[in-house]
């Protein structure tokens, strides 16, 4: 049954999906081409200062890339659940609820993952051919909070959706808004410091933490409160 | 045979402060076709929604298989087919996705009504159901659910959008699934004419209460019309126990009641209601629910 329910949300995200992995790959391949451009037209001594002295991002176009990709991801799998009640098709499936939903929800999630994995790889492999590890690490932790807001913007849309109240749709809103947006502003106000920040390790927990409010919405979705 | 498949038990719903229904009783016997039969408004899709668990009854208790409706288990559902208002489906999958998720989740599944329907459709198996007409969709609805085989089938309004011509070739297989063996089925429809010579047993509501439950053909011989001219008795016409409904159209007029001829002839004496030709008129199905429960 579970493989079933994947394939039905394969199905609906597939043509998506692959124009949000050739999207992600444009945006990853286009840093690479700008960073080898940098290095043929520019001397390697200055542009190693401006990435250690001056903090210059040259991956900086990846910044919302993954937000846009959570929020499509999102939208493109439970819009069609929602609109004319097809969920009730998916909640009235011989299996249970709570299962259905995190099946749903996790198959999302994966699908993301893979996809940052594959840009967090590509931007990697092409930073360690030209700058020393620390670069390396400092993309990483520098643009994991990119992706968790990928992952959490993810989420908050599933939840948006599935949730029946439109109070609690807006209140779902303004919050998943605010989350995502301190993931930025705390990468923006605190540098390439943030690397050692240890607000990574509850903005990480609180993102995995939010995944069960699914069944909350899934709950008021089946009392029909509206 | 006749233990009760769906018990519904002084059930009441409100939308905020508005009542929708209340103290509601009826229960569905295995192997029956059972209508919910009302105006539009009167709480068919509500009664449905809190049958599949959909919605939270305001008090009252529902249950299905003995189960409650709220807290259906995966070995029920799979026991219930459930036809959304409107033939909804997975619109975003052709005709043969469709078949191969659903037989996953049904032990039961038996393909070959599906693709006996859909082979009338004549359309290919990669037809996306998105890009099909709505009575397509519904034929595409049908078909899942005869291929689930389910022991229950709810259908709620499954005439919704449909011409006469795949109304009438869903009423017939339904009337063939029916036949077998300890198949009950819970349907409501906008169009009542279509149902009376499938239905068993109806219910009907109107707002906020229900005005009769019992088997179809009792309600039609119990449920009557007569008809005649008035002389000079218009003002004393008005609804009462014996009077359920009147229609007057200038000197002629139309009266439904549950009493016999001469009972009610008595009663329109006892009134001081003149009249000539006073005669009973035969009705069908729709005739009746429209006596019953009113045009407006």
């Amino acid at each position: 049954m579970i493989k079933s329910l994947l394939y039905k949300e394969w199905l609906k995200v597939r043509w998506s999906y692959i124009g949000l992995v050739l999207i992600n790959l444009i945006v990853a391949v286009n840093i690479c081409v700008s960073l080898y451009n940098d290095f043929k037209f520019y001397k390697a001594n200055q542009i190693y200062d401006d990435v250690l002295s001056w903090a210059y991002i040259f991956y900086i176009d990846l910044m919302y890339i993954p937000l846009a990709t959570g929020l499509l991801l999102g939208v493109v799998q439970f819009f069609p659940e929602i609109n004319s009640s097809r969920l009730k098709l998916t909640l009235h499936l011989p299996m249970s609820e709570a299962k259905s939903l995190l099946t749903m929800q996790f198959y999302g999630l994966s699908l993301l993952l893979i996809l940052f994995i594959v840009d967090a790889v590509i931007v990697s492999l092409l930073t360690s051919s030209y700058f020393p590890s620390e670069v390396v690490n400092s993309f990483l932790i520098v643009s994991l909070p990119w992706f968790l807001a990928g992952l959490t913007a993810y989420i908050f849309i599933s939840l948006i959706f599935v949730e029946p109240s439109w109070s609690r749709r807006i209140l779902l809103a303004v919050v998943g808004f605010g989350f995502v947006n301190v993931l930025f502003i705390n990468m923006i106000a605190m540098g390439l410091e943030a690397i050692f920040s240890k607000s990574y390790f509850y903005f990480i927990l609180i993102t995995v933490l939010l995944t069960p409010i699914i069944l909350l919405s899934g709950y008021n979705y089946k009392k029909g409160i509206r | 045979m006749n233990e009760a498949v769906v018990q519904v038990k002084n059930l009441t719903h409100y939308y905020g402060s508005k009542l929708v229904f209340e103290d509601f009783n009826f229960e569905i016997k295995t192997g029956s076709i059972f209508g919910l039969l009302g105006k539009n408004g009167t709480g068919k899709t509500t009664t449905i929604n809190i049958l599949n668990g959909f919605l939270k009854q305001t008090s009252g208790q529902c249950l299905v298989f003995g189960e409650d409706s709220h807290s259906l288990s995966p070995q029920t559902k799979a026991r219930v087919g459930f036809l959304i208002e409107g033939h909804i489906q997975y619109s975003f999958m052709n005709i043969k996705q469709i078949e191969k998720f659903y037989s996953a989740f049904y032990p039961n599944w038996k393909k070959e009504p599906y693709w006996e329907l859909m082979s009338k459709l004549e359309v290919t198996d990669n037809q996306k159901i998105s890009r099909m007409s709505c009575g397509q969709r519904s034929q595409v609805a049908l078909g899942l659910l005869l291929a689930q085989d389910p022991d229950l089938l709810i259908l709620d309004d499954y005439s919704m959008g449909l011409d006469a011509g795949y109304r009438r070739l869903f009423i017939d297989y339904i009337t063939e699934y029916a036949k077998a063996e300890n198949k009950t089925i819970f349907i409501t429809s906008h169009i009542i004419q279509d149902l009376e010579e499938l239905l068993d047993d109806c219910v009907i509501i109107d707002y906020r209460s229900v005005l009769l439950t019992m088997p179809i053909k009792k309600f039609l011989s119990v449920f009557k019309l007569y008809k005649c001219d008035l002389i000079d008795s218009l003002g004393l016409i008005k609804k009462d126990d014996v009077i359920k409904n009147v229609e007057i159209f200038k000197n002629k007029v139309s009266f439904y009641s549950f009493a016999e001829m001469r009972d009610f002839e008595d009663h329109l004496s006892k009134l001081g209601i003149k009249h000539n030709g006073l005669n009973q008129i035969e009705m069908s199905l729709e005739d009746a629910f429209i006596g019953l429960t009113g045009k407006y």
